[in-house]
């Protein structure tokens, strides 16, 4: 993590990974009723529950487990450029240093004091393509904020409508 | 040695009863596990919806498992599936929120 790029990769993959492996376990239960479903078509049916029910439940299942799936890759590509802007304000953040300037969360200032005519044409130098990195980190960390916020606002918009849906269902 | 797979496991002739326990008791499990994770996404608005994304995947795999459980106390009553069995989660267990782990004083 980086002050400047605040967040844990590591937390947002695990839930990813959480989320998918959820989603993979439901989606090996699909194909498993899909199976029995296909099997009581070619009148191998024994008794046990109502095979409309079953059905019913198959593709309940379905849309939970494809929502919990791309929520998990949104998390893990979200992981992902939250570690490599983390790095990317790393480096930024010493290449600041060297010239004498500073980040303050993504902006790069002079430190406070009186520098010498040299440093400080140094500093003013090196300023505006060091701040031009800084805005296309931020730029570039904003969409990603953005991007993963749309996926998980939809899922959950999707998975709210088949929890109501299910629940209906049971009167 | 038996070769043959125990009940529920893929590949055995579990009968969809089977699969469907399987079922109930992967959701439930689920949902729990998922809220385990707290992540800090650097981000207030980012953690907020993170959170509502967990809160609304674990009701959804709870509303799963309670029309699975219904599936198979139609079938028959007292299997796995019956919404009285012990495995039913805890609907009151929550998680605390990654939207609220950034210390004050951050700028995003």
């Amino acid at each position: 993590m980086s002050a400047a790029v605040p967040g844990d990769a590591s937390g947002c993959s695990q839930l990813g990974a959480e989320l998918r492996s959820r989603a993979a376990e439901l989606l090996d239960l699909h194909a498993r009723l899909a199976d029995q479903h296909s099997n009581g078509s070619r009148g191998r049916r024994r008794a046990g529950p109502d095979p409309l029910l079953v059905e019913q439940n198959r593709l309940s299942l379905d849309t939970v487990a494809v929502r919990l799936d791309a929520a998990g890759a949104s998390l893990q590509l979200y992981a992902q450029e939250l570690a490599g802007l983390a790095e990317e304000a790393r480096r930024l953040e010493r290449a600041a240093s060297a010239v004498g300037l500073a980040l303050d969360g993504l902006r790069v200032v002079e430190p406070w004091g009186v520098a010498p005519p040299d440093v400080a044409r140094a500093r003013l130098d090196a300023l505006p393509e060091l701040q031009r990195r800084s805005e296309r980190l931020a730029s570039r960390l904003g969409r990603a904020r953005g991007s993963l916020r749309r996926a998980l606002d939809e899922g959950r918009g999707a998975l709210a409508d088949t929890a109501t849906g299910m629940r209906r269902s049971l009167g | 040695m038996s070769s043959s797979p125990g009940p529920g496991r893929p590949g055995s002739a579990a009968g969809p009863a089977e699969v469907l326990a399987d079922l109930r008791r992967s959701a439930l499990v689920g949902a729990d596990a998922l809220l385990q994770h707290v992540p800090d996404t650097g981000d207030h608005a980012t953690g907020r919806a993170v959170d509502a994304f967990v809160e609304q995947a674990v009701d959804a795999l709870r509303a799963l498992a309670e029309v699975v459980g219904e599936t198979l106390a139609g079938a028959g009553g007292a299997g796995p599936g019956r919404a009285d069995s012990p495995l039913t989660g805890d609907p009151t267990q929550s998680r605390p929120r990654g939207s609220e782990l950034a210390p004050p004083g951050w700028h995003w």
